[in-house]
């Protein structure tokens, strides 16, 4: 269980978090709300990046995180697969190039990150965090230039291959994720 | 394409051949100037004498383990200074210091310290170091923090986070590090060496030259010394190019 209490938090006196509190159990975890309102802050305070001006944050000892950051944070340089693999120890390669032809088409194993398109980089960078083996899965923003088909897709994709951990997902956008819990950030 | 830049290169080293011979040709003394003929012509002479390359060797060897020495202690302080404050603080006076030094001070005191045989080495040695302390930790000090964050949450190994992280980000400070230390280090090295006069050795050939006055002899050794900067420097970076491809 992770669990945010009273949370605030500022950037260069702006306050983002106000006295935010949320309880994250088990299952899926929508976090709402409007692009600015702090769902990123949230995010990255979980993951231990940033730390809270004022509140607490409840996490269990040796959480292993999974995550799709908002901005990829792809290795340009590398391929599609090493991208995956490089990140994912106990992930063999057939098991990689599996995943990304679920998600991609046919040959993009093999391209180089940097060579992708927005909507191909954001499905890589899901994949990446759905084949590491962690308690936790965090998605922030995770459909952000994807067609409607494929956000379909890449929630069912999410769905496969989720395996019960516990899932957060940041969203403005509802759409195919009614059974996730909703946390709203304001 | 490149065959005309080879052409250009080559038609500009032919005209500043001229511009050397017709020099040596109006002073017509070739105790103060030799022609690239004369010069040419005493490298081959140089060449019928085994000892010669003995010297060149020797001179290539001291300076490539100094600047060995240089990059090994350059790259790791700067790793050091990377993750502690207070070691880059504790070594930013020293690092400032060796760099404002006056090379031949150093020259005295490795003479002193160890001798005339080791001089080169650990001139090639003082001079590398705060460069490759300077790139590396500039380097490291620009690496994408994102990623690193990234690589913290995946819990990626460490060899894994030098492959793709660090080596990457490092691989433009390393390379220009590696091409202005190798070149200083042989002109450090080789003054070093005709301050100290160890045997067999570049700076020793033109010392030699020097008191007798054959400058076509000195200038074929300065010749040596240029193209063996060039070819290391070239080889090592064909090598570092290959390796952090």
């Amino acid at each position: 269980m992770i669990e945010l209490k009273n949370i605030s938090k500022s950037f260069d006196d702006k306050k983002v978090l106000d006295s935010f509190s949320a309880v994250f159990d088990e299952g899926g975890y929508l976090l709402k709300g409007p692009s600015g309102i702090g769902k990123t802050t949230c995010i990255l305070l979980i993951l231990g990046l940033i730390k809270p001006d004022e509140g607490e944050l409840v996490i269990p000892d040796n959480t292993r995180f999974a995550v799709c950051f908002q901005e990829n944070r792809l290795f340009e340089k590398e391929t599609a697969l090493t991208n995956i693999l490089a990140v994912n120890d106990n992930v063999t390669e057939e098991a990689a190039k599996a995943a990304i032809r679920e998600l991609l088409p046919e040959d993009t194993a093999g391209k180089k990150a940097g060579e992708l398109s927005g909507g191909m980089k954001r499905r890589l960078a899901v994949i990446r965090a759905m084949l590491h083996d962690s308690d936790v899965v965090i998605l922030d923003e995770p459909f952000t230039g994807l067609d409607d088909a494929s956000r379909e897709n890449t929630i069912a994709f999410i769905r496969k291959h989720l395996n019960g951990r516990l899932l957060i997902i940041t969203s403005h956008d509802e759409r195919g994720l009614d059974d996730l819990k909703v946390i709203n950030v304001d | 394409m490149k065959t005309k830049r080879y052409i250009r290169i080559a038609v500009i080293v032919l005209i500043w051949l001229a511009i050397w011979q017709i020099l040596a040709v109006v002073i017509n003394n070739s105790i103060l100037l030799s022609g690239p003929v004369e010069t040419v012509m005493a490298l081959i002479s140089l060449c019928s004498e085994a000892s010669f390359f003995l010297s060149v060797g020797a001179t290539i060897g001291k300076v490539l383990l100094g600047f060995l020495i240089g990059l090994i202690l350059g790259t790791g302080l700067a790793v050091l200074s990377y993750r502690s404050g207070l070691v880059k603080d504790f070594l930013s006076p020293f690092v400032s210091v060796i760099k404002s030094i006056p090379i031949v001070s150093f020259i005295i005191i490795a003479l002193i310290w160890a001798g005339s045989s080791n001089v080169t080495m650990i001139v090639s040695a003082v001079i590398s170091f705060p460069i490759f302390y300077k790139n590396i930790l500039e380097g490291l000090s620009v690496t994408d923090k994102k990623l690193l964050d990234m690589a913290k949450i995946f819990q990626m190994k460490t060899s894994k986070k030098i492959r793709y992280i660090y080596l990457p980000s490092l691989s433009s400070h390393i390379r220009s590090a590696i091409s202005l230390a190798i070149g200083m280090a042989f002109r450090g090295g080789i003054t070093a060496e005709v301050v100290g006069q160890p045997l067999r050795s570049i700076g020793n050939g033109l010392y030699r030259a020097k008191i007798n006055l054959a400058t076509s002899e000195m200038l074929a050794w300065t010749l040596v010394a240029v193209l063996a900067a060039f070819v290391i420097e070239r080889l090592i970076s064909f090598i570092v190019k290959k390796v952090l491809k």
